[in-house]
């Protein structure tokens, strides 16, 4: 408990870097929300910019963003008006963490037992048919694999709507998180391959031999946790890319995703939308490893100690 | 009847290299009560031997001959059938006790399971009896030490959780794969002096391989020296170190650090290195390093032949005095 309160506090400066690096960066760049194509009259530019208080000296916008979001409001969108940060990512957050759930998921179910299987059946066909799929499944990028799903599935077999979200209907979930999630499967199976074929291998799983110890205790007691080690520390990171949706399947399926108010605020120099989404993926990265180094020491003794 | 019968063992591993003959043609026994030690350098096929003999062979290798406990072929047995075997009437223990514990479960967790895998108790009762075996290697506090995970132990104690845990079910055999090499010479004496005093209490047949002839002389009743993956000599232990009769033997007793020796002199050692398994000369593995080597050495191996009629026995054509051969530093 002490530990994870540590963690919550030590993130705070984290946060608070994260913070003032990217609000000064953002407005280092070139340009502002407002500057658009046609020159707008001065005066409609000028009051807009005191509506948003950006003719304020830049350290008292500072102050004021962190006192804003310190209450827990990431402010007005620039660009989308009339609608603030919080209600975009309120809309936006829970089709990406659908999608990227389901695909986690997913990997989790078929890339782990693959894995443990193809290391159990070590150079045979349960190895090298799994292991050659996965190589092909890293190689080649969603945005090959997404169109050729739908052109195959949507297109010509009519089996599956070819994009949109249909308000979170199965139907339309299935596409988007296959293509998410076949990567991740991929990976999955190598990582606890590798892991569980290293494990198998140590002098711990031959004492468990030696104590004539029937097969399946062997593995499902002596050698899953310890292979599982590896899998919980690239799950932390992952998770959060994987959860906060991928632009590229956002866009492929025109899903009403964050991936593209992130774009779209970036371009627009929507610095409160951009400022949001950025703290957003910050405390989640911040969590889900939080989370794997407190799983970390729930299933290792040595851990939990020191 | 010998508890153990090993006759004719040979082990190979298939390689990219092709096949590496790890142990050729082994004959060896060992009786209840008794220790055999078994000494050699490493790569000599001595922990091969034995692990062929629990069934632990790594994937590619495959053993051939006949090992008989208690009369009863185990060779090659299915898995299943070892897994009644291993471990009950027969363990093993490892060179590196802070590698051979789980470190992800319990002491008492790993040694209870034993009990209830091949006695069918409770988890209660054998939790029962692994304290009564913690405490029968010496370990205090046992009851409170099975809720405590390895790495809290030291190295000495990890080795005793070992052995208690081998010896949880009575095996009639109890293979020590190098059991003291990785522990502090202090720790070396207590663990050697359980192991004898295992022995004579529950009348255990101890195989003890090491490469380190003081521990052979402590304990031991008769030793089987290998090298190049083949026994060159075999006899009581006090003939052995008395009047061995290969070079080999020689050289590895010449080699042991003497307090009595002056302190000028350095420590001698065998010249040359130890055979490639793989690229075995023909003849006797030790022709090249042999400082009697004779032109037959090197065309034919000799055949392990009892000397003097008895039960000492030797894989060598050299019937000279032994004794010349001049350590090189």
């Amino acid at each position: 408990m002490r530990f994870i309160l540590r963690r919550v506090l030590g993130a705070i400066p984290t946060l608070l870097i994260i913070i003032t690096l990217s609000f000064f960066m953002l407005r280092a760049a070139p340009g502002g929300p407002f500057t658009t194509q046609r020159a707008l009259p001065p005066q409609v530019k000028a009051n807009l910019e005191h509506m948003y208080h950006l003719d304020e000296p830049l350290w008292e916008q500072y102050g004021r963003y962190l006192g804003d979001i310190a209450s827990g409001d990431f402010g007005p969108s620039f660009v989308y008006r009339g609608t603030s940060v919080n209600d975009l990512i309120k809309q936006g957050l829970p089709v990406d963490a659908t999608i990227g759930g389901l695909a986690l998921l997913m990997a989790l179910l078929i890339g782990v037992p693959l894995g443990i299987v193809a290391a159990l059946r070590q150079n045979t066909a349960w190895d090298y048919a799994p292991m050659a799929g996965a190589m092909v499944g890293i190689s080649i990028p969603n945005f090959v694999v997404a169109p050729l799903l739908i052109l195959i599935l949507a297109v010509k077999l009519h089996w599956l709507p070819a994009g949109g979200w249909g308000d979170g209907h199965p139907w339309y979930l299935i596409l988007p998180v296959v293509s998410l999630g076949l990567p991740l499967i991929a990976y999955m199976a190598r990582l606890m391959r590798g892991s569980m074929v290293e494990v198998l291998n140590s002098p711990f799983i031959r004492t468990a031999r030696a104590k004539g110890l029937p097969e399946r205790t062997v593995i499902m007691r002596h050698a899953l946790r310890p292979a599982l080690m590896p899998l919980i520390s690239f799950l932390g990171p992952a998770a959060v890319t994987t959860l906060t949706g991928s632009i590229v399947i956002e866009q492929i399926f025109g899903l009403p995703g964050i991936g593209r108010f992130f774009v779209n605020g970036a371009l627009n120099r929507d610095y409160t939308l951009v400022m949001g989404v950025t703290i957003l993926y910050g405390m989640l990265i911040i969590a889900f490893n939080l989370l794997a180094d407190v799983l970390y020491g729930v299933l290792d003794p040595r851990v939990r100690l020191s | 009847m010998a508890l153990l019968d090993v006759n004719d063992l040979c082990v190979r591993f298939a390689t990219d290299d092709g096949d590496v003959h790890a142990v050729n043609h082994v004959n060896v026994s060992v009786d209840r009560g008794q220790v055999l030690g078994v000494v050699g350098e490493s790569g000599s096929g001595k922990s091969q031997t034995w692990l062929s003999v629990m069934g632990l062979l790594a994937r590619n290798g495959q053993a051939s001959g006949s090992v008989k406990l208690d009369g009863e072929e185990i060779l090659n047995l299915s898995n299943r059938q070892l897994s009644r075997l291993r471990g009950a009437r027969m363990g093993m223990i490892f060179q590196d006790p802070m590698t051979a514990l789980n470190p992800f479960l319990t002491v008492g967790r790993q040694m209870s399971e034993v009990l209830q895998w091949h006695a069918g108790m409770s988890r209660r009762a054998a939790a029962k009896r692994a304290i009564e075996a913690l405490e029968a290697v010496h370990i205090t506090g046992a009851e409170r030490r099975l809720s405590m995970y390895p790495h809290e132990f030291s190295g000495g104690m990890r080795q005793r959780v070992m052995i208690a845990m081998a010896l949880l079910t009575d095996p009639q055999l109890l293979i020590c794969d190098e059991p003291t090499t990785a522990l502090d010479v202090t720790v070396q004496m207590q663990i050697l002096a359980l192991l004898d005093e295992l022995r004579q209490r529950f009348g255990t047949a101890i195989v003890l391989i090491t490469h380190d002839l003081g521990v052979v002389a402590q304990i031991a009743d008769r030793v089987t020296v290998m090298y190049g993956g083949r026994q060159i000599e075999q006899a009581e232990v006090h003939t052995l170190f008395d009047a061995y009769r290969h070079p080999y033997t020689e050289g590895l007793l010449g080699s042991v650090p003497r307090l009595d020796a002056p302190r000028t002199e350095r420590l001698p050692t065998i010249p040359g290195h130890p055979p490639n398994l793989a690229s075995m000369p023909a003849g006797c593995p030790f022709a090249p390093r042999c400082g009697y080597v004779m032109a037959r050495c090197r065309q034919a191996m000799p055949p392990l032949e009892a000397v003097d009629g008895g039960a000492h026995l030797r894989a060598c054509y050299y019937d000279g005095p032994l004794g010349k051969q001049e350590g090189v530093t």
